[in-house]
C-alpha cells in the first residue's frame, strides 16, 4: 500500500505547488490546504502502513499483534489542527485584504 | 599599557558631555591624556627599561584570544609619534577647530582615533591587531567625513574606509593563514617561526595578504588615490593622518614583519618596486598639484613610497635609514600641514596660485615655520631631514641587487622634493598674485607647529639623541643589527654629492616651470587609472545590487515561493540522488482493489481542482479529496486521524465557502508560459517527494516508541487508545502549544471579522 500512497503524496504535492504559484487567490489557498495535506500523508506513509489495525490496547491489557504505529498519528494530529488554524487565519486576512478598495488581485498589494 | 589604551577610550566616550561644560578648552584638557602617554612611554624609555615589556589578559585560551600588549623598541617609537604628535594636535586643533559646529563629535572620534591608533600599535595577539586596524579604518572615516554637509567628504570618506577595509580584509586572510601554518597566534612569537613561513607554500599568499593590507593603509600605488581625497578632513586630523598615524601603520606593519616574513627575494621585489614606484609618482603628482594640501598629500605618498622600499630592501642601513625617516617625516609633514591650515583661515584659500602678494612680509612667523620644515622636507642641512636624507641615499648606494636603479629612483625624488621645497617657500610666499585680503587669527595656532619645527632643526642639529631610540626600534625589526650612531655631517661621500646633485637639479627644475609651463600627456591613461577603476567598480557594485534586488524581491508572493521551491527541488534532489538514490520495496506493491479506486477518485477530485475556473466546483472537489484521505486514513488503521481530518476538511470549506461570495467571481488565468514553467516545477516537487517516499519505505522501520507506548500506555497513563494517551498525557505540553496556537489564530480570526474601518471612525 505504501506503494500507491507514496504516488499519491507526489500528485498532492505536484497539485499544491502548482495551485501555490497560482495568480488566482482562491487556488492559491486551496494549494495551501492541499500542501498541507499531502504533509500529513507523507509523515503517514513515512511511518509504514499497517492495514485497518488501529493502536487501542485489546480488552486483556494487551496490544494486538501487528498495529499501526501511533506517533506519526500523533504528530499528524497536531499538524493537522495547526494548519487547521493557519488556513482559517489565511482565509480571513484574504477576505479582508479583498475589503480595500481598488485591490481585486493578490498583485495589486504590490502598488 | 593596557590601563592607558582603555583610559584613552574611556575619554573619548565621555568627550561629549566633557564638552558641554569645558566648551573651546576640550581640547587642552582632552591633551593631557596624549601628553602623559608620550611622557610614560619617554620614562620607560630613559629609564634604561628593558625591552620587551608584555602585558596580557587571558580570554579564550582555546582559540588563542587574549587582550595582550607588547612593548618593544618598535612598538615605543610608534607610540612616542602617536603620543607626541597627538598632544601638538590637540592643541592646535584648539585654536583652528574654535567655535566650529560638532567640536564634541569631532574631539571624540579623535580621541577614539588616537587610542585605536596606539592601539594598533601595542596590540600584540592577531585579533586585537585586527580590530585595532578596523577601529583606525571606521574612526578615520568619520573623520575624514566629518564635514558630513559636503558631497566631497563623504565620498572621500567612504573611498578611504572601502579602500582600507579592503585591506583589513587582506590582512585578515593573511593572519588566519598564518596561524593555520605556524599555529602561533602572538605577533611578537611569530618571528621564530620565520624559516617555516619563508619556505611554506603558503608563503606568497600569506605575503601578498599582509602586503596589499599595508598597501592600502599606507596609501601605495595602486591604492594611493584615496589619500589625497583624504584631505576633505579638517586640516588638523589631515595633519595626523599624514604625519604620525594611520598611513604609518601600514609602514608599521612591514617593520613588524620585516623579521617575520622578510628577508626573501620576494619580499625585497614586491615592496621595493611598489615602494620606488609609489615615491616617484608621488614626488611627481605633488609637483603638479596646485592646493597646497593635495600637494602635502601626494609628498607623503612619496615619503610611504620611500620608507615602503626600505624596509623591502631589508638591509641593514635600509631599516636604519627608513626607522629615522618615519621620525623626520613625522615632524617636517605634520608642521607642513598645520601650517597649511593656518594659511587656509588667513588666505581664505588652499591653492598656491591664489596667495596674495608677497605674504612673506605680511605672515613673517608662518614663512619662518614653512622653511623651517621645508628644508627639512627636501633634506638640506643642518635639519634632521638632511640625517635621513643622507642614509637613504647611502641605503641605496649599498643595496644588495640593481643599485643603479634604486640610485636612480631616489636621486628622481629627492629632486622633486628640492623643487616642491621652493614652490612652498618662493612660490607661496613671494610670487603671489592677488591683493591681500587676510583674516586675523589667535597667534597661539603657531605653537604646536612652531614646535615640530623647532624639533625637526633640533634633532638635525643634535641627531645622536635619537641613536638609542632609532638602534632600539631597528634592532626590532632586523634581530642582526647592530646600534649605530646618528651624525648631521659623514663627510664628502657618495651621498653628500648625490644630495648636491639633487639640490642643484631641484633647483633648476623649479625655476624652469616657472617659465615653460610644460604638461604631460598622459590623458590615454585616464582610464586605466586606480581612481576611474575604483569609481568604475563602487558605481557597477551599486547598480548590481539595484538590479538584484529588482530581480529577487519582485515583491509578488509566488515568486517568493518559487524560488524557494526552487532552492529545495535542486538541493533536495542533488543530495538525494548523490546519496541515496532510486530504490523501491517490491513488497509494498500489494494494492486492494478498493484502495486503487480510492486513489482514482482522489486523482480525478485533484485534477479537476486544478483545471477548473469555478470556485464553487474547485472547493467541492477538494471536499472529495479530503473525504478520500480520511478515508485512506481509516483504512490505515489511523481512525482518530480520519474523524479529525474529515471534521477539519469540513470546517476549512465551510469558511471558504462563508466568505466566497465576498471575493472577485473571475477566476484569473494563469499565463501559458507561467503554466508550463509552473508545471515543471510541480511535476518535479511531485516526483521528487514520490521518489524519497519510496526509498524511506525501501527498508522495515524498526521503532522502539511503538514498543514503549504499547507497554506503557495501559499500565501508565490507563488509556487504551495509544493516540490519544500521547497527546494528551505523554506528549501534553506539546498540545498544550497546539491549543495555544489555535487559541491565537481563533482570537486573529476573530479581530479581523469584527474591525472595519467605519467603526474605527466613530
Amino acid at each position: 500500500m505504501e506503494f500507491l500512497l507514496s504516488i499519491l503524496v507526489g500528485l498532492l504535492f505536484a497539485a499544491g505547488v502548482y495551485l501555490l504559484l497560482h495568480r488566482d487567490f482562491v487556488k492559491l489557498v486551496i494549494g495551501i490546504v492541499i500542501i498541507g495535506n499531502a504533509t500529513a500523508l507523507f509523515i503517514f506513509v513515512a511511518g509504514r502502513i499497517v492495514r485497518q489495525n488501529a493502536p487501542f490496547i485489546q480488552e486483556n491489557g494487551l496490544p494486538p499483534e501487528n498495529f499501526a504505529d501511533p506517533v506519526p498519528q500523533a504528530l499528524i494530529l497536531t499538524a493537522l489542527v495547526i494548519g487547521f488554524g493557519i488556513q482559517a487565519f489565511a482565509l480571513i486576512v484574504f477576505k479582508k485584504v479583498y475589503d480595500i478598495p481598488k485591490v481585486d488581485k493578490i498583485d495589486d498589494l504590490k502598488k | 599599557m593596557i590601563l592607558s589604551i582603555l583610559s584613552v577610550f574611556i575619554l573619548a566616550i565621555l568627550v561629549p558631555t566633557l564638552h558641554k561644560i569645558t566648551g573651546n578648552k576640550i581640547a587642552y584638557l582632552l591633551s593631557l591624556a596624549p601628553i602623559s602617554i608620550f611622557i610614560a612611554l619617554f620614562y620607560y624609555h630613559l629609564n634604561g627599561t628593558t625591552f620587551p615589556i608584555r602585558e596580557s589578559w587571558e580570554w579564550n585560551s582555546y582559540f588563542n584570544l587574549e587582550l595582550a600588549f607588547y612593548l618593544d623598541g618598535l612598538s615605543l617609537l610608534f607610540g612616542l609619534l602617536i603620543s607626541g604628535i597627538g598632544f601638538l594636535i590637540y592643541i592646535y586643533a584648539g585654536f583652528y577647530m574654535k567655535n566650529a559646529k560638532y567640536n564634541g563629535r569631532f574631539f571624540m572620534i579623535l580621541t577614539l582615533f588616537m587610542g585605536a591608533m596606539l592601539g594598533l600599535v601595542l596590540a600584540d595577539n592577531w585579533l586585537s591587531i585586527l580590530v585595532f586596524w578596523e577601529l583606525t579604518s571606521i574612526t578615520s572615516f568619520l573623520l575624514i567625513g566629518h564635514k558630513n554637509e559636503k558631497e566631497s567628504a563623504r565620498y572621500a570618506a567612504w573611498q578611504g574606509l572601502l579602500v582600507t577595509a579592503l585591506g583589513g580584509l587582506a590582512l585578515l586572510v593573511g593572519l588566519v593563514l598564518t596561524g593555520i601554518v605556524t599555529e602561533e597566534y602572538t605577533i611578537s612569537n611569530l618571528s621564530q617561526h620565520h624559516e617555516l613561513l619563508t619556505q611554506h607554500t603558503l608563503y606568497i599568499p600569506i605575503l601578498l595578504c599582509v602586503a596589499v593590507a599595508a598597501f592600502t593603509k599606507s596609501a601605495q600605488f595602486p591604492f594611493h588615490f584615496w589619500l589625497p581625497n583624504a584631505m576633505a578632513a579638517p586640516t588638523p586630523v589631515s595633519a595626523y593622518l599624514h604625519s604620525a598615524t594611520m598611513v604609518k601603520a601600514g609602514i608599521y606593519f612591514f617593520a613588524r614583519f620585516s623579521p617575520i616574513l622578510g628577508g626573501t627575494i620576494e619580499w625585497q621585489i614586491l615592496l621595493s618596486s611598489i615602494g620606488g614606484i609609489t615615491m616617484i609618482m608621488g614626488a611627481i603628482m605633488a609637483f603638479k598639484a596646485d592646493n597646497i594640501k593635495k600637494l602635502l598629500a601626494y609628498s607623503t605618498i612619496s615619503a610611504l613610497g620611500i620608507m615602503t622600499m626600505a624596509f623591502g630592501l631589508g638591509t641593514e642601513t635600509a631599516i636604519f635609514a627608513g626607522t629615522v625617516y618615519i621620525i623626520a617625516h613625522a615632524l617636517y609633514k605634520s608642521t607642513l600641514f598645520m601650517m597649511a591650515g593656518i594659511l587656509d583661515k588667513q588666505t581664505g584659500t588652499k591653492k598656491i596660485s591664489e596667495f596674495p602678494v608677497s605674504l612673506y612680509k605680511k605672515l613673517p612667523l608662518a614663512f619662518a615655520i614653512v622653511c623651517l620644515a621645508a628644508l627639512s622636507f627636501a633634506g638640506i642641512a643642518p635639519f634632521f631631514g638632511f640625517v635621513a636624507k643622507e642614509l637613504l641615499l647611502e641605503m641605496v648606494l649599498h643595496s644588495p641587487m640593481l643599485s643603479a636603479v634604486y640610485v636612480a629612483a631616489m636621486l628622481i625624488t629627492s629632486v622633486f622634493f628640492v623643487a616642491l621645497l621652493f614652490v612652498l617657500t618662493h612660490k607661496a610666499f613671494f610670487k603671489g598674485f592677488k591683493k591681500p585680503a587676510l583674516k586675523n587669527i589667535h597667534k597661539g595656532i603657531y605653537i604646536a607647529p612652531a614646535v615640530t619645527a623647532l624639533t625637526g632643526l633640533v634633532f638635525g642639529l643634535f641627531p645622536d639623541v635619537l641613536s638609542n631610540l632609532t638602534s632600539l626600534a631597528s634592532s626590532n625589526i632586523s634581530p642582526e643589527f647592530e646600534s649605530k650612531h646618528l651624525a648631521l655631517w659623514h663627510g664628502f661621500n657618495n651621498a653628500f654629492y648625490l644630495s648636491l646633485i639633487s639640490i642643484l637639479l631641484g633647483a633648476s627644475i623649479y625655476f624652469l616651470s616657472l617659465k615653460v609651463n610644460w604638461k604631460l600627456k598622459l590623458g590615454f591613461l585616464k582610464p586605466l587609472q586606480p581612481s576611474k577603476i575604483y569609481d568604475f567598480l563602487f558605481d557597477g557594485l551599486i547598480t548590481f545590487g539595484q538590479w538584484q534586488t529588482r530581480k529577487i524581491q519582485t515583491g509578488y508572493l509566488r515568486n517568493y515561493a518559487m524560488v524557494t521551491l526552487l532552492v529545495i527541488l535542486v538541493l533536495t534532489g542533488f543530495t538525494f540522488f548523490y546519496k541515496a538514490g532510486i530504490r523501491i520495496n517490491t513488497e509494498s506493491l500489494d494494492i486492494y482493489i478498493f484502495e486503487l479506486i480510492l486513489g482514482l477518485i482522489v486523482l480525478i477530485a485533484l485534477g479537476f481542482t486544478l483545471f477548473t475556473s469555478s470556485n464553487i466546483s474547485a472547493l467541492l472537489s477538494l471536499s472529495v479529496v479530503g473525504i478520500a484521505i480520511s478515508i485512506i486514513f481509516m483504512e490505515a488503521g489511523a481512525p482518530d486521524l480520519a474523524i479529525t481530518f474529515f471534521l477539519i476538511d469540513a470546517l476549512t470549506i465551510t469558511i471558504f465557502v462563508l466568505i466566497l461570495h465576498k471575493l472577485p467571481k473571475k477566476m484569473l488565468r494563469k499565463k501559458n508560459f507561467d503554466r508550463i514553467r509552473d508545471g515543471f516545477i510541480a511535476v518535479g516537487t511531485g516526483l521528487l517527494v514520490t521518489l524519497i517516499l519510496f526509498s524511506i519505505t525501501y527498508n522495515p522501520l524498526n521503532s522502539k516508541l511503538k514498543e514503549f507506548y504499547a507497554e506503557n500506555s495501559y499500565s501508565a497513563a490507563k488509556g487504551k487508545n495509544m493516540v490519544n494517551v500521547i497527546l494528551v498525557d505523554f506528549r501534553v505540553l506539546d498540545t498544550l502549544g497546539e491549543i495555544c496556537v489555535l487559541a491565537i489564530a481563533a482570537l486573529g480570526v476573530f479581530a479581523l471579522v469584527n474591525y472595519t474601518k467605519n467603526k474605527k471612525l466613530d
